[in-house]
């Protein structure tokens, strides 16, 4: 139950999702054995997901395309050595997870309102309380961006993603303990963003 | 905080239904909250952060941004060139399934640790026994030494001279070894005794 929560919280399709495990395996053994067809589905099965959670752990969704393109071709090249026994969504997320700590390493992280704005999920009744929400949502996208690299992956998975700690521990390779820290510690730091933004807003 | 609880700690006590506290703590948390209003108002304005937060799980992207994704992964992918599935096949089964890296590092520890021990073995094995040579200069005394005279010593010990009563004497001229451990430590002189066919002449030959 909890899975399909954090699945639907993560936008990802339920019929996707509830594709027989075995169809997975055997989809998956294609895609190892270099088709591309069965790359493909996987790509079709675990696209938005990648590219949601590259997004809220950058900040921009130009970095977060480029990003989700670097996961799969980084998952196409390494699927030999990937073991089929194991879940391949929490692989992914790993990769993404470490592809987007390489970006934000690298990259200057830029500001895209415009492509914000053009998002399907902002709905045009009221113009003027869209664009606060837009630019409150932005706010906390840029407060998240400037949390460390460990806290921002920790927070993002366990309170935007909506994992349990010990798969957040578990696809960050570390402790619940450690996980715990982390993520209280963001929390404290996004409300005081929070409390910042609505400070000026008034 | 003035109670000494910390705003972390009062972030992870937030929501008892994320199934992060134990009973304990879940316990002590509702006991100190009935009590503290500042840590009450703190966990309010917490839950109301993270509700503004999970107002980020309804965000969905454009499907255009998804096919332009989807088609460039594509793309890259068919340009790239992975190994034959035989191949593959073949590097599992010899690597057990472990990665290549990790292999290659197990493989060179491996041989490291085997150089190691060898060279162990050689040097224990040329401190037992060196073999020294009469230098050219004392050939000539050497020649006229019809016996072969052999003085050994055990390493560590000082080099003591064969007993002439031991030395057996040959009428045939045979060149003389002389076969002499050296002591690894500490270093010391060697003497070495050379006997002669007239029992009045004897020479004495000193290494460093």
């Amino acid at each position: 139950m909890a899975e399909v929560a954090a699945l639907w919280m993560s936008g990802i399709e339920p019929k996707s999702d509830g594709a027989d495990a075995a169809e997975v395996a055997t989809i998956l053994e294609r895609a190892i054995a270099g088709d591309s067809a069965a790359f493909e589905q996987i790509l079709k099965l675990h696209e938005r997901r990648v590219l949601m959670l590259s997004w809220r752990l950058l900040g921009n969704i130009e970095d977060a395309q480029d990003s989700t393109q670097e996961v799969f071709l980084r998952a196409f090249k390494y699927l030999h050595r990937f073991d089929i026994t194991r879940p391949v969504e929490a692989w992914l997320v790993r990769i993404t997870v470490n592809v987007c700590r390489d970006f934000g390493r690298h990259r200057q992280r830029r500001q895209s309102l415009a492509s914000e704005l053009r998002l399907p999920g902002v709905t045009t009744a009221d113009p003027y309380s869209d664009l606060a929400s837009v630019e409150r949502k932005n706010m906390l996208r840029e407060a998240i961006a400037s949390l460390p690299d460990k806290e921002r992956a920790a927070f993002v998975l366990r309170d935007i993603e909506g994992l349990s700690t010990a798969e957040v521990a578990g696809i960050l390779n570390s402790s619940e303990t450690t996980v715990r820290s982390q993520i209280s510690i963001a929390r404290v730091k996004i409300r005081k963003a929070i409390e910042r933004f609505q400070g000026g807003e008034r | 905080m003035s109670c000494g609880y910390s705003e972390e700690r009062l972030a992870l006590w937030m929501d008892s239904s994320e199934m992060d506290l134990s009973i304990t703590e879940i316990r002590e948390r509702d006991r100190h909250l009935a009590s503290c209003v500042a840590c009450r108002d703190v966990i309010a304005k917490l839950r109301e952060s993270q509700s503004f937060v999970k107002t980020l799980r309804a965000d969905s992207v454009n499907s255009a941004v998804l096919v332009q994704v989807h088609a460039h992964v594509m793309d890259r992918v068919s340009e790239l060139k992975r190994p034959p599935a035989w191949v593959i096949q073949v590097e599992r089964s010899l690597l057990f399934g472990i990665r290549r890296k990790y292999a290659l590092a197990g493989f060179g520890s491996l041989v490291l640790a085997g150089c190691l021990i060898l060279g162990i073995f050689w040097k224990v094995q040329m401190h037992e026994q060196t073999r020294v040579q009469i230098p050219p200069v004392l050939a000539p005394l050497v020649a006229q030494v019809s016996d072969p005279v052999v003085v050994n010593s055990s390493a560590g010990s000082p080099p003591k001279a064969a007993p002439i009563g031991r030395v057996k004497r040959t009428p045939s001229r045979k060149p003389v070894m002389v076969d002499v451990s050296i002591p690894a430590e500490p270093p010391q002189k060697i003497m070495v005794k050379l006997l002669t066919d007239d029992p009045s002449v004897v020479i004495y030959w000193s290494l460093d």
